[in-house]
Protein backbone atom coordinates (compact mmCIF):
# COMPACT_ATOMS: atom_id res chain seq x y z
CA UNK A 1 0.00 0.00 0.00
CA UNK A 2 2.43 2.31 0.77
CA UNK A 3 4.33 1.69 -2.09
CA UNK A 4 1.39 2.07 -4.72
CA UNK A 5 1.00 5.86 -2.18
CA UNK A 6 4.70 7.10 -3.30
CA UNK A 7 4.01 5.84 -7.11
CA UNK A 8 1.28 8.14 -7.27
CA UNK A 9 3.40 11.07 -5.29
CA UNK A 10 5.80 10.81 -7.50
CA UNK A 11 5.66 8.79 -10.99
CA UNK A 12 9.35 8.93 -12.10
CA UNK A 13 10.77 7.64 -8.50
CA UNK A 14 10.92 4.13 -9.17
CA UNK A 15 12.96 3.12 -12.60
CA UNK A 16 15.92 4.66 -13.27
CA UNK A 17 16.42 7.57 -15.71
CA UNK A 18 18.46 6.58 -18.37
CA UNK A 19 21.26 8.23 -20.45
CA UNK A 20 23.55 10.73 -19.74
CA UNK A 21 21.01 12.17 -18.60
CA UNK A 22 21.34 9.94 -15.02
CA UNK A 23 24.05 11.24 -14.48
CA UNK A 24 24.16 14.82 -15.47
CA UNK A 25 20.30 15.08 -13.64
CA UNK A 26 21.27 13.01 -10.71
CA UNK A 27 19.67 13.45 -7.81
CA UNK A 28 19.94 9.81 -6.53
CA UNK A 29 22.07 9.42 -3.31
CA UNK A 30 23.46 6.45 -4.74
CA UNK A 31 24.15 8.02 -8.55
CA UNK A 32 25.71 10.57 -6.72
CA UNK A 33 28.08 8.97 -4.81
CA UNK A 34 28.85 6.81 -7.72
CA UNK A 35 30.33 9.75 -9.30
CA UNK A 36 32.12 10.84 -6.47
CA UNK A 37 33.59 7.83 -6.15
CA UNK A 38 34.71 7.59 -9.76
CA UNK A 39 35.80 10.84 -9.76
CA UNK A 40 37.33 10.42 -6.54
CA UNK A 41 39.38 7.53 -7.91
CA UNK A 42 40.26 9.38 -11.38
CA UNK A 43 41.92 12.07 -9.57
CA UNK A 44 43.49 9.29 -6.86
CA UNK A 45 45.67 8.39 -10.29
CA UNK A 46 46.26 11.68 -11.38
CA UNK A 47 47.78 12.77 -8.08
CA UNK A 48 49.23 9.73 -8.17
CA UNK A 49 50.68 10.30 -11.55
CA UNK A 50 51.99 13.67 -10.22
CA UNK A 51 53.69 11.72 -7.33
CA UNK A 52 55.47 9.16 -9.43
CA UNK A 53 57.08 11.73 -11.59
CA UNK A 54 58.22 13.61 -8.39
CA UNK A 55 59.47 10.39 -6.85
CA UNK A 56 61.24 10.03 -10.68
CA UNK A 57 63.39 13.27 -10.04
CA UNK A 58 64.12 12.45 -7.02
CA UNK A 59 65.86 9.05 -7.68
CA UNK A 60 68.96 10.36 -8.37
CA UNK A 61 70.62 13.45 -6.80
CA UNK A 62 70.95 16.05 -9.88
CA UNK A 63 68.68 17.16 -11.51
CA UNK A 64 67.55 15.01 -14.19
CA UNK A 65 64.06 15.44 -16.18
CA UNK A 66 62.20 18.62 -14.89
CA UNK A 67 63.14 22.49 -14.00
CA UNK A 68 62.32 23.47 -10.47
CA UNK A 69 59.97 25.56 -11.13
CA UNK A 70 57.53 22.86 -12.80
CA UNK A 71 58.77 20.01 -10.09
CA UNK A 72 57.15 22.56 -7.64
CA UNK A 73 53.73 22.68 -9.23
CA UNK A 74 53.90 18.98 -9.55
CA UNK A 75 54.45 18.98 -5.57
CA UNK A 76 52.01 22.01 -5.27
CA UNK A 77 49.30 20.34 -7.40
CA UNK A 78 49.79 16.99 -6.19
CA UNK A 79 48.63 17.91 -2.59
CA UNK A 80 45.61 19.82 -3.69
CA UNK A 81 44.41 16.69 -6.08
CA UNK A 82 44.71 14.45 -3.43
CA UNK A 83 43.43 16.19 -0.67
CA UNK A 84 40.40 18.15 -3.10
CA UNK A 85 40.08 15.93 -5.59
CA UNK A 86 40.69 12.45 -4.03
CA UNK A 87 40.47 11.85 -0.39
CA UNK A 88 37.39 14.56 0.48
CA UNK A 89 35.22 13.17 -2.38
CA UNK A 90 36.32 9.60 -1.82
CA UNK A 91 34.42 10.15 2.18
CA UNK A 92 31.59 12.28 0.09
CA UNK A 93 30.69 9.46 -2.39
CA UNK A 94 30.85 7.03 0.86
CA UNK A 95 28.44 9.14 3.07
CA UNK A 96 25.92 9.69 -0.03
CA UNK A 97 25.91 5.98 -0.34
CA UNK A 98 25.83 5.01 2.88
CA UNK A 99 24.22 7.54 5.25
CA UNK A 100 20.57 6.89 3.31
CA UNK A 101 20.79 3.15 3.76
CA UNK A 102 22.77 3.54 7.46
CA UNK A 103 20.05 5.62 9.14
CA UNK A 104 16.78 4.34 7.60
CA UNK A 105 15.87 7.09 4.79
CA UNK A 106 15.18 6.90 0.94
CA UNK A 107 17.78 9.28 -0.05
CA UNK A 108 19.77 12.60 1.14
CA UNK A 109 17.65 15.16 1.91
CA UNK A 110 18.73 17.86 -0.41
CA UNK A 111 19.43 15.71 -3.44
CA UNK A 112 19.29 18.95 -5.98
CA UNK A 113 22.02 20.93 -4.17
CA UNK A 114 23.45 17.00 -3.64
CA UNK A 115 23.99 17.30 -7.99
CA UNK A 116 25.52 21.08 -7.80
CA UNK A 117 27.96 19.76 -5.26
CA UNK A 118 29.13 17.34 -6.99
CA UNK A 119 29.21 18.54 -10.27
CA UNK A 120 31.07 21.93 -9.10
CA UNK A 121 34.13 19.73 -8.70
CA UNK A 122 34.97 18.89 -12.02
CA UNK A 123 34.80 22.48 -13.19
CA UNK A 124 37.34 23.55 -10.03
CA UNK A 125 39.89 20.63 -11.10
CA UNK A 126 39.72 22.11 -14.69
CA UNK A 127 40.13 25.60 -13.44
CA UNK A 128 43.14 24.01 -11.45
CA UNK A 129 44.90 22.03 -13.96
CA UNK A 130 44.41 24.44 -16.67
CA UNK A 131 46.95 26.35 -15.36
CA UNK A 132 49.36 24.54 -16.43
CA UNK A 133 48.67 25.12 -20.03
CA UNK A 134 49.51 29.16 -19.33
CA UNK A 135 52.26 31.31 -19.47
CA UNK A 136 54.09 30.69 -16.17
CA UNK A 137 52.48 27.41 -16.05
CA UNK A 138 51.04 25.60 -13.12
CA UNK A 139 50.53 27.54 -9.21
CA UNK A 140 53.78 26.50 -7.63
CA UNK A 141 53.97 27.81 -3.96
CA UNK A 142 53.03 24.84 -2.48
CA UNK A 143 49.11 23.70 -1.25
CA UNK A 144 49.62 25.90 2.04
CA UNK A 145 49.81 29.15 -0.52
CA UNK A 146 52.38 31.16 1.94
CA UNK A 147 52.89 34.79 1.11
CA UNK A 148 54.95 36.42 -0.60
CA UNK A 149 55.61 33.32 -2.06
CA UNK A 150 52.43 32.57 -3.50
CA UNK A 151 51.43 36.08 -4.76
CA UNK A 152 54.23 35.62 -7.52
CA UNK A 153 52.71 33.23 -9.62
CA UNK A 154 51.33 34.31 -12.83
CA UNK A 155 48.11 33.40 -14.68
CA UNK A 156 47.97 30.12 -12.19
CA UNK A 157 47.36 32.02 -9.21
CA UNK A 158 43.36 33.42 -9.52
CA UNK A 159 42.95 30.42 -11.55
CA UNK A 160 44.27 28.37 -8.27
CA UNK A 161 42.09 30.47 -6.05
CA UNK A 162 38.63 30.15 -7.96
CA UNK A 163 39.19 26.83 -8.02
CA UNK A 164 40.01 26.97 -4.82
CA UNK A 165 36.55 28.96 -3.66
CA UNK A 166 34.80 26.42 -6.30
CA UNK A 167 35.97 23.59 -4.18
CA UNK A 168 34.57 25.27 -1.03
CA UNK A 169 31.72 26.20 -2.27
CA UNK A 170 31.42 22.51 -2.73
CA UNK A 171 32.69 20.39 0.28
CA UNK A 172 29.82 23.34 2.30
CA UNK A 173 26.73 22.14 0.16
CA UNK A 174 27.68 18.82 0.95
CA UNK A 175 28.36 19.44 4.27
CA UNK A 176 25.10 20.84 5.01
CA UNK A 177 23.41 18.24 3.03
CA UNK A 178 25.16 15.54 5.67
CA UNK A 179 24.12 17.43 8.26
CA UNK A 180 20.33 18.29 7.27
CA UNK A 181 19.92 14.17 6.21
CA UNK A 182 21.40 13.20 9.91
CA UNK A 183 19.24 15.56 11.58
CA UNK A 184 15.71 15.21 9.76
CA UNK A 185 15.96 11.80 7.80
CA UNK A 186 16.35 8.93 10.40
CA UNK A 187 13.80 6.11 11.05
CA UNK A 188 11.90 6.35 14.00
CA UNK A 189 13.72 4.57 16.90
CA UNK A 190 16.90 5.41 16.02
CA UNK A 191 18.41 8.18 18.28
CA UNK A 192 21.53 9.75 18.10
CA UNK A 193 23.35 7.18 20.51
CA UNK A 194 22.27 4.65 18.19
CA UNK A 195 23.97 6.37 14.84
CA UNK A 196 26.54 4.19 13.12
CA UNK A 197 29.53 5.70 13.74
CA UNK A 198 30.13 6.33 10.11
CA UNK A 199 27.27 9.15 10.26
CA UNK A 200 28.63 9.93 13.55
CA UNK A 201 32.35 10.74 12.39
CA UNK A 202 30.48 12.17 9.36
CA UNK A 203 27.93 14.34 11.13
CA UNK A 204 31.26 16.03 13.38
CA UNK A 205 33.21 16.36 9.86
CA UNK A 206 30.24 17.81 8.44
CA UNK A 207 30.20 20.64 11.00
CA UNK A 208 34.26 20.82 11.12
CA UNK A 209 34.08 21.64 7.48
CA UNK A 210 30.98 24.43 7.39
CA UNK A 211 32.93 26.17 10.22
CA UNK A 212 36.46 25.82 8.57
CA UNK A 213 36.05 25.85 4.70
CA UNK A 214 34.80 29.55 4.97
CA UNK A 215 38.20 30.73 6.47
CA UNK A 216 40.49 28.65 4.18
CA UNK A 217 38.08 31.17 1.29
CA UNK A 218 38.88 34.06 3.39
CA UNK A 219 42.28 33.48 3.34
CA UNK A 220 42.33 32.85 -0.49
CA UNK A 221 39.98 35.67 -1.17
CA UNK A 222 42.69 38.38 1.10
CA UNK A 223 45.16 36.78 -1.05
CA UNK A 224 43.64 38.16 -4.27
CA UNK A 225 42.82 41.66 -3.30
CA UNK A 226 46.37 41.50 -2.13
CA UNK A 227 47.26 40.67 -5.65
CA UNK A 228 45.04 42.51 -8.09
CA UNK A 229 42.90 45.32 -5.60
CA UNK A 230 45.99 46.90 -3.56
CA UNK A 231 45.16 45.79 -0.11
CA UNK A 232 48.10 45.05 2.22
CA UNK A 233 46.50 42.01 4.81
CA UNK A 234 49.43 40.15 4.33
CA UNK A 235 51.90 43.04 3.21
CA UNK A 236 54.26 44.42 5.76
CA UNK A 237 55.07 47.93 3.42
CA UNK A 238 51.00 48.68 3.82
CA UNK A 239 50.88 47.53 7.66
CA UNK A 240 49.85 43.88 7.17
CA UNK A 241 51.58 40.62 8.10
CA UNK A 242 52.57 37.59 6.19
CA UNK A 243 52.83 35.58 9.64
CA UNK A 244 48.96 36.34 9.91
CA UNK A 245 48.17 34.51 6.67
CA UNK A 246 50.02 31.23 8.54
CA UNK A 247 47.76 31.74 10.98
CA UNK A 248 44.10 31.82 9.24
CA UNK A 249 45.40 28.96 6.79
CA UNK A 250 46.25 26.66 9.95
CA UNK A 251 43.29 27.66 11.65
CA UNK A 252 41.27 26.05 8.71
CA UNK A 253 44.91 23.54 7.79
CA UNK A 254 44.74 21.88 11.28
CA UNK A 255 40.65 20.67 11.22
CA UNK A 256 41.16 20.34 7.80
CA UNK A 257 43.56 17.33 8.36
CA UNK A 258 41.09 15.73 11.25
CA UNK A 259 38.29 16.63 7.84
CA UNK A 260 40.61 13.85 5.92
CA UNK A 261 40.59 11.26 8.85
CA UNK A 262 37.50 11.68 11.51
CA UNK A 263 35.46 9.55 8.19
CA UNK A 264 38.00 7.01 7.98
CA UNK A 265 37.71 6.23 11.76
CA UNK A 266 33.85 5.79 11.08
CA UNK A 267 34.65 3.23 8.64
CA UNK A 268 37.16 1.15 10.78
CA UNK A 269 34.66 1.62 13.53
CA UNK A 270 32.10 -0.36 11.43
CA UNK A 271 34.62 -2.75 10.22
CA UNK A 272 36.37 -4.21 13.09
CA UNK A 273 33.13 -5.12 14.80
CA UNK A 274 32.36 -6.88 11.80
CA UNK A 275 35.11 -9.29 11.32
CA UNK A 276 35.83 -9.44 14.99
CA UNK A 277 31.61 -10.90 15.56
CA UNK A 278 31.06 -8.67 18.16
CA UNK A 279 30.14 -4.80 18.98
CA UNK A 280 31.88 -2.43 19.58
CA UNK A 281 33.85 -1.72 22.53
CA UNK A 282 32.84 1.80 23.86
CA UNK A 283 30.06 2.99 21.52
CA UNK A 284 29.48 5.99 23.31
CA UNK A 285 33.77 6.78 24.28
CA UNK A 286 33.84 6.91 20.15
CA UNK A 287 31.05 9.31 19.99
CA UNK A 288 32.70 11.75 22.47
CA UNK A 289 36.91 11.09 21.74
CA UNK A 290 35.45 12.30 18.06
CA UNK A 291 33.13 14.97 19.67
CA UNK A 292 36.52 15.66 21.02
CA UNK A 293 39.29 15.45 18.91
CA UNK A 294 37.16 17.78 16.57
CA UNK A 295 37.13 20.78 19.90
CA UNK A 296 40.34 20.19 19.56
CA UNK A 297 41.47 20.76 16.39
CA UNK A 298 40.28 24.11 16.81
CA UNK A 299 43.03 25.32 19.05
CA UNK A 300 46.66 23.73 18.22
CA UNK A 301 46.63 24.77 14.88
CA UNK A 302 50.17 26.87 15.36
CA UNK A 303 51.95 23.70 16.00
CA UNK A 304 52.78 24.03 12.06
CA UNK A 305 54.63 27.47 12.53
CA UNK A 306 56.72 26.65 15.96
CA UNK A 307 59.48 28.14 14.01
CA UNK A 308 57.86 31.67 13.06
CA UNK A 309 58.96 33.34 16.21
CA UNK A 310 56.20 33.21 18.57
CA UNK A 311 55.95 33.68 22.15
CA UNK A 312 57.27 30.74 24.68
CA UNK A 313 54.11 30.99 26.45
CA UNK A 314 52.81 30.65 22.40
CA UNK A 315 55.04 27.47 21.98
CA UNK A 316 54.29 26.11 24.81
CA UNK A 317 50.51 25.96 24.86
CA UNK A 318 50.01 24.97 21.09
CA UNK A 319 52.67 22.14 22.02
CA UNK A 320 50.25 20.89 25.01
CA UNK A 321 46.98 21.34 23.28
CA UNK A 322 48.46 19.00 20.15
CA UNK A 323 49.37 16.28 22.70
CA UNK A 324 46.45 16.10 24.42
CA UNK A 325 44.60 15.32 21.26
CA UNK A 326 46.47 11.97 22.07
CA UNK A 327 43.88 11.25 24.62
CA UNK A 328 40.97 10.95 22.78
CA UNK A 329 42.58 9.52 19.73
CA UNK A 330 44.24 7.05 21.96
CA UNK A 331 40.83 5.94 23.61
CA UNK A 332 39.56 4.99 19.71
CA UNK A 333 42.74 2.98 18.72
CA UNK A 334 42.08 1.25 23.05
CA UNK A 335 38.20 0.53 21.93
CA UNK A 336 39.30 -0.86 18.65
CA UNK A 337 41.90 -3.31 20.06
CA UNK A 338 39.54 -4.18 22.66
CA UNK A 339 36.63 -4.61 19.93
CA UNK A 340 39.19 -7.45 18.59
CA UNK A 341 39.74 -8.90 21.80
CA UNK A 342 38.49 -12.17 22.22
CA UNK A 343 36.53 -11.65 19.20
CA UNK A 344 35.87 -14.70 16.19
CA UNK A 345 38.25 -13.10 13.87
CA UNK A 346 38.31 -13.46 10.11
CA UNK A 347 40.90 -11.66 7.52
CA UNK A 348 38.74 -10.97 4.28
CA UNK A 349 39.71 -7.56 2.57
CA UNK A 350 38.11 -4.68 4.55
CA UNK A 351 39.90 -6.74 7.74
CA UNK A 352 42.91 -6.52 6.25
CA UNK A 353 42.66 -2.74 5.52
CA UNK A 354 41.37 -1.83 8.33
CA UNK A 355 44.02 -3.70 10.87
CA UNK A 356 47.02 -1.99 8.48
CA UNK A 357 45.29 1.03 9.09
CA UNK A 358 45.33 0.63 12.87
CA UNK A 359 48.87 -0.30 13.19
CA UNK A 360 49.97 2.26 10.39
CA UNK A 361 48.11 5.10 11.34
CA UNK A 362 49.16 4.72 14.65
CA UNK A 363 52.70 5.41 13.29
CA UNK A 364 51.87 8.61 11.48
CA UNK A 365 50.53 9.65 15.44
CA UNK A 366 53.76 8.78 16.90
CA UNK A 367 55.75 10.82 14.46
CA UNK A 368 53.13 13.60 15.03
CA UNK A 369 53.85 13.74 18.78
CA UNK A 370 57.40 13.96 17.60
CA UNK A 371 56.54 17.10 15.78
CA UNK A 372 54.30 18.70 18.32
CA UNK A 373 57.29 18.66 20.93
CA UNK A 374 58.45 22.65 19.94
CA UNK A 375 62.29 22.62 20.72
CA UNK A 376 62.33 19.00 18.50
CA UNK A 377 60.32 20.78 15.52
CA UNK A 378 63.12 23.35 15.05
CA UNK A 379 64.98 20.53 13.81
CA UNK A 380 62.16 18.61 11.92
CA UNK A 381 60.26 21.71 10.27
CA UNK A 382 60.07 21.53 6.68
CA UNK A 383 62.09 18.57 6.59
CA UNK A 384 60.96 15.04 5.29
CA UNK A 385 60.09 13.91 8.47
CA UNK A 386 56.82 15.87 7.88
CA UNK A 387 56.22 14.25 4.64
CA UNK A 388 56.56 11.37 6.02
CA UNK A 389 54.47 11.86 9.05
CA UNK A 390 51.46 12.98 7.45
CA UNK A 391 51.97 10.36 4.40
CA UNK A 392 51.70 8.01 7.64
CA UNK A 393 48.27 9.57 8.48
CA UNK A 394 46.73 9.83 4.76
CA UNK A 395 48.03 7.10 2.60
CA UNK A 396 47.67 3.97 5.31
CA UNK A 397 45.52 6.08 7.24
CA UNK A 398 42.86 7.97 5.31
CA UNK A 399 43.38 6.25 1.83
CA UNK A 400 43.56 2.60 3.38
CA UNK A 401 40.16 3.41 5.30
CA UNK A 402 38.58 4.32 2.06
CA UNK A 403 39.56 1.02 0.30
CA UNK A 404 38.53 -0.46 3.33
CA UNK A 405 35.58 0.84 3.22
CA UNK A 406 35.01 -0.24 -0.69
CA UNK A 407 35.67 -3.16 -0.02
CA UNK A 408 33.41 -3.59 2.57
CA UNK A 409 30.28 -2.58 1.10
CA UNK A 410 31.04 -2.75 -2.64
CA UNK A 411 28.53 -6.28 -2.52
CA UNK A 412 26.34 -4.77 -0.93
CA UNK A 413 26.20 -1.66 -4.08
CA UNK A 414 26.79 -4.33 -6.80
CA UNK A 415 25.32 -7.28 -5.64
CA UNK A 416 28.40 -9.18 -6.39
CA UNK A 417 31.14 -10.69 -4.25
CA UNK A 418 35.05 -9.25 -5.71
CA UNK A 419 37.78 -11.73 -6.48
CA UNK A 420 39.22 -12.12 -2.81
CA UNK A 421 42.64 -13.76 -3.76
CA UNK A 422 43.19 -10.19 -6.23
CA UNK A 423 42.04 -8.09 -3.43
CA UNK A 424 44.52 -9.94 -0.63
CA UNK A 425 47.21 -9.75 -3.45
CA UNK A 426 46.39 -5.87 -3.64
CA UNK A 427 46.64 -5.50 0.19
CA UNK A 428 49.52 -6.91 0.70
CA UNK A 429 51.14 -5.37 -2.62
CA UNK A 430 49.83 -1.93 -1.58
CA UNK A 431 50.76 -2.52 2.50
CA UNK A 432 54.47 -3.62 1.60
CA UNK A 433 55.46 -1.15 -0.78
CA UNK A 434 53.49 1.47 1.39
CA UNK A 435 56.39 1.33 3.92
CA UNK A 436 58.82 1.01 1.56
CA UNK A 437 58.31 4.51 0.54
CA UNK A 438 57.42 6.15 3.44
CA UNK A 439 59.49 4.94 6.27
CA UNK A 440 62.72 5.83 4.70
CA UNK A 441 61.21 9.58 4.48
CA UNK A 442 61.61 9.47 8.23
CA UNK A 443 65.57 9.13 8.20
CA UNK A 444 65.97 10.77 5.42
CA UNK A 445 63.45 13.74 7.53
CA UNK A 446 66.06 13.69 10.64
CA UNK A 447 69.32 13.73 8.28
CA UNK A 448 68.10 17.04 7.31
CA UNK A 449 66.54 16.89 4.01
CA UNK A 450 64.43 19.52 3.07
CA UNK A 451 61.24 19.27 1.97
CA UNK A 452 60.25 20.52 -1.85
CA UNK A 453 63.28 20.54 -3.25
CA UNK A 454 64.06 19.07 -6.70
CA UNK A 455 67.52 17.91 -6.08
CA UNK A 456 69.68 16.97 -2.88
CA UNK A 457 72.69 16.46 -1.32
CA UNK A 458 75.07 13.11 -2.56
CA UNK A 459 74.14 11.49 1.28
CA UNK A 460 70.58 11.15 0.48
CA UNK A 461 70.81 9.10 -2.31
CA UNK A 462 70.23 5.20 -1.05
CA UNK A 463 67.02 6.00 0.82
CA UNK A 464 65.32 7.96 -1.87
CA UNK A 465 66.30 5.44 -4.25
CA UNK A 466 64.37 3.06 -1.99
CA UNK A 467 61.69 5.45 -1.76
CA UNK A 468 61.04 5.74 -5.36
CA UNK A 469 61.05 2.04 -5.63
CA UNK A 470 58.24 1.77 -2.99
CA UNK A 471 56.49 4.34 -5.00
CA UNK A 472 56.60 2.68 -8.32
CA UNK A 473 55.05 -0.55 -7.08
CA UNK A 474 52.86 1.36 -4.74
CA UNK A 475 51.39 3.26 -7.49
CA UNK A 476 51.42 -0.12 -9.96
CA UNK A 477 49.47 -1.98 -7.70
CA UNK A 478 46.76 0.44 -7.36
CA UNK A 479 45.72 -1.01 -10.93
CA UNK A 480 44.99 -3.75 -9.56
CA UNK A 481 42.13 -2.29 -6.84
CA UNK A 482 40.58 -0.95 -10.29
CA UNK A 483 40.49 -4.35 -12.00
CA UNK A 484 38.42 -5.72 -8.81
CA UNK A 485 35.99 -2.80 -8.85
CA UNK A 486 35.59 -3.30 -12.44
CA UNK A 487 35.47 -6.87 -12.22
CA UNK A 488 32.94 -7.34 -9.51
CA UNK A 489 30.65 -4.54 -11.10
CA UNK A 490 30.00 -6.66 -14.24
CA UNK A 491 30.13 -9.95 -12.69
CA UNK A 492 30.93 -12.22 -9.79
CA UNK A 493 29.52 -15.02 -6.93
CA UNK A 494 25.92 -13.71 -5.57
CA UNK A 495 26.11 -11.04 -2.70
CA UNK A 496 24.10 -12.65 0.44
CA UNK A 497 21.95 -9.56 2.39
CA UNK A 498 23.89 -9.93 5.04
CA UNK A 499 27.64 -10.42 2.69
CA UNK A 500 29.63 -11.04 5.78
CA UNK A 501 28.16 -13.45 8.30
CA UNK A 502 24.76 -13.90 9.42
CA UNK A 503 25.38 -13.24 12.99
CA UNK A 504 27.24 -9.53 11.95
CA UNK A 505 27.13 -7.14 10.95
CA UNK A 506 23.85 -5.38 12.49
CA UNK A 507 23.76 -1.51 10.89
CA UNK A 508 20.51 -1.21 8.64
CA UNK A 509 22.39 -1.20 5.13
CA UNK A 510 22.76 -4.73 5.40
CA UNK A 511 19.02 -5.33 5.92
CA UNK A 512 18.28 -4.09 2.43
CA UNK A 513 18.91 -6.47 -0.43
CA UNK A 514 22.15 -7.08 -2.51
CA UNK A 515 22.65 -5.02 -4.74
CA UNK A 516 20.37 -2.23 -3.00
CA UNK A 517 17.76 -0.93 -4.57
CA UNK A 518 17.55 2.46 -6.66
CA UNK A 519 15.52 3.90 -3.47
CA UNK A 520 16.83 2.57 0.15
CA UNK A 521 13.87 3.19 2.33
CA UNK A 522 11.05 3.33 0.58
CA UNK A 523 9.15 2.16 3.84
CA UNK A 524 10.70 2.83 7.01
CA UNK A 525 12.45 0.40 9.13
CA UNK A 526 11.72 0.60 13.14
CA UNK A 527 14.50 0.36 15.05
CA UNK A 528 14.30 -0.97 18.57
CA UNK B 1 5.81 4.82 5.87
CA UNK B 2 8.71 7.29 5.44
CA UNK B 3 9.12 9.73 2.68
CA UNK B 4 12.02 11.51 1.02
CA UNK B 5 12.49 15.12 2.49
CA UNK B 6 10.53 16.60 -0.85
CA UNK B 7 7.69 14.20 0.37
CA UNK B 8 7.75 14.58 4.02
CA UNK B 9 5.35 16.15 5.85
CA UNK B 10 5.48 20.68 5.91
CA UNK B 11 6.98 20.53 9.37
CA UNK B 12 9.84 18.28 8.99
CA UNK B 13 10.32 19.77 5.65
CA UNK B 14 9.70 23.49 7.62
CA UNK B 15 12.96 22.15 10.16
CA UNK B 16 15.13 21.00 7.58
CA UNK B 17 14.78 24.53 5.79
CA UNK B 18 15.45 26.32 8.47
CA UNK B 19 18.48 24.33 9.32
CA UNK B 20 20.10 24.51 5.89
CA UNK B 21 19.46 28.10 5.70
CA UNK B 22 21.60 28.54 9.05
CA UNK B 23 24.13 26.29 8.05
CA UNK B 24 24.16 28.09 4.95
CA UNK B 25 24.14 31.61 6.62
CA UNK B 26 26.90 29.96 8.91
CA UNK B 27 28.90 29.71 6.36
CA UNK B 28 28.98 33.07 5.01
CA UNK B 29 29.07 34.92 8.50
CA UNK B 30 32.41 32.95 8.85
CA UNK B 31 33.69 33.80 5.82
CA UNK B 32 32.71 37.79 6.16
CA UNK B 33 34.20 37.68 9.35
CA UNK B 34 37.38 36.17 8.38
CA UNK B 35 37.79 39.20 6.20
CA UNK B 36 36.28 41.96 7.78
CA UNK B 37 38.46 41.08 11.11
CA UNK B 38 41.71 41.95 9.15
CA UNK B 39 40.48 44.75 7.49
CA UNK B 40 41.89 46.85 9.80
CA UNK B 41 45.48 45.37 8.75
CA UNK B 42 44.67 45.78 5.22
CA UNK B 43 44.10 49.45 5.36
CA UNK B 44 47.99 49.95 7.12
C1 LIG C 1 48.26 12.19 16.49
C2 LIG C 1 47.92 13.37 16.16
C3 LIG C 1 48.78 14.30 15.32
C4 LIG C 1 49.75 15.12 15.76
C5 LIG C 1 50.24 15.26 17.18
C6 LIG C 1 50.23 15.87 14.61
C7 LIG C 1 51.21 16.85 14.64
C8 LIG C 1 51.69 17.53 13.55
C9 LIG C 1 52.63 18.60 13.59
C10 LIG C 1 53.26 19.17 14.86
C11 LIG C 1 52.86 19.02 12.31
C12 LIG C 1 53.76 20.17 11.85
C13 LIG C 1 55.13 19.68 11.52
C14 LIG C 1 55.97 20.75 10.90
O1 LIG C 1 55.57 21.36 9.87
O2 LIG C 1 57.07 20.97 11.43
C15 LIG C 1 52.06 18.20 11.45
C16 LIG C 1 52.00 18.32 10.09
C17 LIG C 1 51.04 17.71 9.31
N1 LIG C 1 50.09 16.79 9.73
FE1 LIG C 1 49.92 16.03 11.60
N2 LIG C 1 49.56 15.45 13.50
C18 LIG C 1 48.65 14.49 13.90
C19 LIG C 1 47.77 13.83 13.10
C20 LIG C 1 47.55 14.11 11.77
C21 LIG C 1 46.48 13.59 10.99
C22 LIG C 1 45.41 12.64 11.48
C23 LIG C 1 46.61 14.10 9.73
C24 LIG C 1 45.79 13.90 8.50
C25 LIG C 1 45.01 12.92 8.26
C26 LIG C 1 47.78 14.95 9.74
C27 LIG C 1 48.25 15.63 8.64
C28 LIG C 1 49.30 16.50 8.64
C29 LIG C 1 49.76 17.23 7.49
C30 LIG C 1 49.12 17.18 6.09
C31 LIG C 1 50.86 17.98 7.90
C32 LIG C 1 51.76 18.83 7.02
C33 LIG C 1 51.16 20.06 6.52
C34 LIG C 1 52.14 20.79 5.67
O3 LIG C 1 53.04 21.44 6.22
O4 LIG C 1 52.01 20.72 4.43
N3 LIG C 1 48.33 14.93 10.98
N4 LIG C 1 51.33 17.29 12.23
CU1 LIG D 1 48.12 20.14 12.55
Amino acid sequence: MAHADTHAHDDHHEHKPSGIGRWLFATNHKDIGTMYLVFALGMFFLGGAMALLIRLELFKPGMQYFDPQFYNSLVTTHALVMIFGAVMPAFVGLANWMIPMQIGAPDMALPRMNNYSFWILPFAFTLLLSSFATAGGGPAGGWTLYPPLSLQGGTSFPLTIFAIHLMGASSIMGAINVIVTIMNMRAPGMTLLKLPLFCWTWLITAYLLIAVMPVLAGAVTMLLTDHFFGTSFFNPAGGGDPVMFQHIFWFFGHPEVYILILPAFGIVSEIIPTFSRKPLFGYDAMVYATASIAFLSFIVWAHHMFTVGMPLAGQMFFMLSTMLIAVPTGVKVFNWTTTMWRGSLSFEPPMLFALAFLFLFTIGGFSGLMLAIAPADFQYQDTYFVVAHFHYVLVPGAVFAIMAGVYFWLPKWTGHMYDMALAKWHFWLSSISVNVLFFPQHFLGLAGMPRRIPDYNTQFTDWNMVSSVGGLVFGVSQLLFVWVIVKCVSSGERATDKVWSDAMPLGLEWTLPSPAPYHSFEDAPEVK
Amino acid sequence: MTESLYRADTARRGRARRLTLLLALAATGVYVAFILLHVPQARG
